[in-house]
């Protein structure tokens, strides 16, 4: 879903405001969760600080007059999706849903089965709050009949407000759509969030999880069993990362489900190698790092990368990593949010400090120099692809593995 | 919890050399960090590719139980698990890897991991620290819920020893806290400095007798609890043995010197500065393998200084390197060689010497061993209350740090020992009158003759080191200064400042306070002493 050449183009910004085309009525300013568009108190000039700017395209579907572009999930490109997926569902249902809410489509469809609606097509965008009204209004023009809006809820937006204006923005459309005629169930807005569990027949009682968590969301109450307070509780898995039980799920990112997917990845190292001539690597990313090759509907395959993208640093389990060196991989990037970006709370310092640890241990079996961190940020167009070539280059410098 | 580190892989391949199926077993019981399920699985994948680093094969199938040390959960929920495995690796402590033995007899059994200690986990530090020593006698209830015998390097039971400088531990470098100080200042807060106050008597180590195990009539069973009788604080009224109590007792002001005896066979050197000495001091200290360096043998050295200089010896004797029995053998044949003194000193801890390897022995502490020796003086009996035929007669001594912070936790340890009956102090050195005054006032209700410790500087860089290195020394500045200034000058000039200074120092020390003389310390420069002593007055009038 991303318009960009294959050409190298990092630290390319991925939003840019057109001040030819700006009408100077500052939304854009006032919108920004994030205080990165400043606007001049006497010439109302909109200035954006790129650096402060998280990408999650609210300023760009608030704006009327259009001015301000961003490289991610544009109108043209979006509908094109929508098209396809139409077709390949045999469906007129379509689902938009938040990266942050994280459903698979596991859970998208036990939903539909709830509003007796089957198969849909679907749209994950890093943000509900960053589609533009036109892009609903072009979906029923193309045929249409329902539409499923799964926001995350309000407190757990990883776009602070972004939720509650992408929301707001969703009722004014089915208000206009009922003045229009449509059917009052044309659009749904149903919310939702990730969230930990704990499964307290495995629990052992150590505690990891409520000292980790930055939610104070878990406590030792009954003794020798974590107790989760689901209202407290993010979703950022930190918790399911350190549990020395796997007794901790997170909706979406259990232990079991990445597992499969690092091995089905790993079936494909040889190919991998074989058709890029390349190290084959495993790149376990925080899903606010990068945005198009981390869209579910990607095959999650960039040249000689496999894509996973995990809902915060925080959730980097050291079994994945290992697993992944173990079933073949030559190289394992984690990619985490800049220092004080993380969308959750510390995750990326977390994750830091694991891996960390993590590297002495694999330091016995040479592998530490093939585990590496870098921050990425969708703020930068490709920037995740870059830092893997560059990986790709470290590793190619390094004498051969030796394991597996 | 039993905190534990993990093994490095190579070590781990090793012991697994010559089996192929292992059964990595975790253990979700009270080691600490937990090795569960998902360490388990990691040391699985991990050892199995270490194997192939090595051309070794293993397969690694990892799994955990509830707790590995006990028999019937190893037995019921392990059993079904352990038919193909040709060896288990067990991630638990040693207990776990021995309990797995012992049920699976035919399982060669190997640990993950090496067993540490009984801790606390300090999470905000990341860290683990060292809380019981599982002894046997908890003695918490007494000590502010701190234990001495694990918090303390010694493992004192009458802390603290003179090692501790501002509540931190010779031990370990300055890092530790000194249990004796937190439990002061617990007790302190809580108005129970009755319980710092008190003597324990020598631990009865039996207690802790390897190996140890609890039946069920063992849990009921009562112990009985021996207590010392707390004599009076006002001193001892005691006999003099020897030339420095009898010239103490006679009320003239005395001096004592100190040698050291180094690593060598040849005492010429030790023998010459004691004669030095003769005729200035009223008995010379004989160190007792000084900071923990291995040098030659303290009770040899007091008696041929006896014998050769005819100037009477302090035997220090140090707890670090002697348990109860060594410690009575050499009291016995101290004196049989005509010792009249005794410094009852704990010792310098084992780690701040030339042989930081070796392991301590601290049996008894300082007070421990004065309460010892007051049974062998008085009633001719051992710790154990054996009779000893023909027992010896010494004075005895004891160390004090005058600079010790907090001065009342050290003047309620110097009480301590002082009720159970000692004759003279000896102490670390000052450097001002003040200095001097103020211990004197605080020890003063003991009515212990005290001799306070006096060094002077053998040359500038010695003055340098001691100021840097050697804790819980306060050297005035303008002293500093003015000795510096005559280094500028000469050698000489240095050296004479000091004659003048420490000459001055002793005068008023001597007229301004309520000491009983001083200990003077010039180890290989002794030929000062004299010149210092003459030029002070103190012995003239």
């Amino acid at each position: 879903m991303t318009e960009h050449s294959s050409q190298d183009t990092h630290m390319q910004p991925s939003v840019r405001i057109d001040a030819d085309h700006c009408g100077r009525c500052t939304v854009c300013s006032s919108v920004c969760p994030f205080d990165a568009i400043s606007a001049d108190v006497s010439t109302a000039e909109v200035k954006l600080d790129i650096e402060k700017c998280q990408v999650c395209g609210i300023c760009s579907s608030a704006c009327p007059a259009s001015a301000i572009e961003t490289v991610y999930y544009n109108v043209d490109p979006l509908l094109k999706h929508v098209d396809r997926q139409m077709r390949e569902k045999c469906s007129d249902t379509l689902v938009l849903t938040c990266r942050g809410s994280g459903p698979s489509q596991k859970v998208i469809t036990s939903q539909l089965e709830k509003m007796q609606l089957g198969d849909a097509a679907s749209v994950i965008l890093p943000c509900v709050g960053r589609v533009p009204p036109e892009l609903l209004l072009e979906t029923l023009k193309m045929g249409i009949r329902k539409l499923v809006a799964m926001p995350c809820e309000d407190e757990y937006c990883r776009f602070k407000d972004g939720s509650m204006i992408g929301t707001r923005r969703l009722l004014l459309v089915r208000a206009t759509l009922n003045q229009l005629g449509f059917e009052p169930d044309t659009l749904t807005v149903s919310k939702r969030s990730i969230k930990a569990h704990v499964d307290s027949s495995r629990c052992i009682g150590c505690g990891n999880c409520g000292y980790t968590c930055s939610y104070g969301a878990i406590t030792m109450a009954v003794p020798k069993v974590a107790e989760l307070n689901p209202e407290a509780c993010s979703g950022c898995g930190a918790c399911t990362a350190v549990c020395p039980a796997l007794a901790i799920t997170l909706d979406g990112f259990d232990y079991e489900s990445i597992s499969q997917t690092i091995h089905d990845y790993s079936l494909l190292v040889p190919k991998i190698r074989q058709k890029t001539k390349k190290s084959a690597i495993l790149v376990l990313s925080c899903q606010w790092g990068e945005f198009s090759d981390l869209d579910p509907d990607q095959e999650g395959l960039v040249e000689n990368a496999a894509l996973i993208g995990l809902p915060c640093a925080g959730r980097v389990d050291d079994l994945h990593v290992l697993e992944a060196f173990h079933l073949g991989f030559d190289g394992v990037l984690i990619g985490a949010c800049d220092k004080d970006q993380c969308k959750l709370k510390e995750g990326n310092g977390k994750a830091e400090q694991r891996i960390g640890s993590l590297k002495k241990l694999l330091a016995e079996v040479n592998l530490d120099e093939r585990l590496e961190m870098c921050s990425v940020s969708p703020r930068n167009v490709n920037d995740l692809n870059h830092k893997i070539r560059l990986f790709t280059e470290r590793l190619n410098q390094l004498p051969a593995k030796g394991v597996a | 919890m039993i905190v534990t580190k993990e093994k490095s892989l190579a070590e781990i391949s090793s012991m697994l050399a010559f089996h192929k199926k292992i059964l990595v077993v975790g253990c979700d019981g009270c080691t600490t960090p937990p090795r569960g399920l998902r360490e388990a699985k990691a040391f699985a994948m991990l050892i199995e590719m270490n194997g192939k680093l090595q051309n070794k094969e293993f397969t690694c199938r990892p799994t955990t139980m509830g707790k590995q040390c006990d028999n019937y959960e190893v037995r019921t929920t392990l059993g079904p698990q352990t038919q193909d495995a040709q060896a288990m690796l067990s991630l638990a402590c040693g207990v776990g890897v021995q309990t797995l033995a012992e049920v699976f007899p035919n399982i060669p059994t190997y640990p993950a991991q090496d067993t540490i200690f009984l801790g606390s986990q300090d999470r905000d530090n990341a860290a683990m620290h060292e809380r019981c020593r599982a002894c046997g006698e908890c003695l918490l209830g007494e000590t502010g819920s701190v234990c001495p015998i694990t918090r303390c390097a010694k493992g004192l039971l009458n802390g603290p020893c003179g090692g501790q400088v501002k509540g931190k531990c010779e031990a370990g470098g300055w890092k530790n806290d000194c249990a004796w100080i937190l439990i002061y200042n617990r007790l302190k807060e809580r108005s129970e400095l009755d319980f710092y106050k008190k003597f324990r008597i020598p631990k009865d180590y039996r207690i802790s007798e390897h190996p140890r195990s609890l039946s069920a009539e063992a849990l009921i069973e009562k112990k009985p609890t021996a207590e010392a009788k707390a004599g009076s604080p006002e001193g001892r009224k005691g006999e003099a043995y020897g030339e420095l109590m009898k010239q103490i007792k006679e009320g003239r002001f005395v001096f004592t010197g100190e040698l050291e005896p180094m690593k060598t066979t040849d005492l010429k050197e030790v023998i010459e500065s004691a004669k030095i000495l003769k005729g200035h001091v009223a008995a010379i200290n004989v160190t007792d393998n000084p900071t923990a360096f291995g040098f030659f043998n303290g009770l040899v050295s007091s008696y041929l200084v006896q014998q050769e200089s005819g100037v009477e010896a302090v035997f220090q004797i140090t707890t670090r390197d002697r348990n109860r029995i060594a410690l009575l053998s050499d009291v016995l044949a101290a004196g049989t060689l005509g010792i009249k003194n005794i410094l009852a000193i704990t010792g310098d801890y084992t780690t701040v010497g030339d042989m930081p390897q070796g392991k301590p022995v601290f049996d008894l502490d300082s007070a421990t061993l004065v309460y010892m020796l007051r049974k062998v003086i008085d009633e001719g009996l051992d710790l154990n209350g054996n009779k000893i035929e023909h027992p010896p007669k010494f004075n005895i001594g004891i160390g004090a740090s005058p600079n010790a912070d907090p001065l009342e936790a050290e003047v309620l340890k110097i009480e301590r020992k002082v009720r159970l009956g000692v004759d003279f102090i000896q102490t670390q050195c000052v450097y001002s009158l003040e200095q001097a005054e103020c211990f004197m006032e605080a020890v003063s209700y003991l009515k212990t003759p005290t001799l306070l410790g006096i060094a002077p500087f053998k040359s500038q860089a010695m003055m340098d080191w001691m100021i840097k290195f050697v804790p819980g020394i306060k050297v005035p500045p303008e002293l500093e200064q003015r000795l510096r200034k005559a280094r500028e000058r000469s050698k000489e000039a240095f050296l004479e400042e000091n004659t003048e200074f420490f000459s001055e120092l002793i005068h008023e020390i001597h007229d301004e306070t309520s000491v009983a003389g001083l200990h003077l310390m010039a180890v290989g420069f002794e030929w000062i002493l004299p010149k210092i002593i003459e030029k002070s007055g103190v012995l003239r009038g």
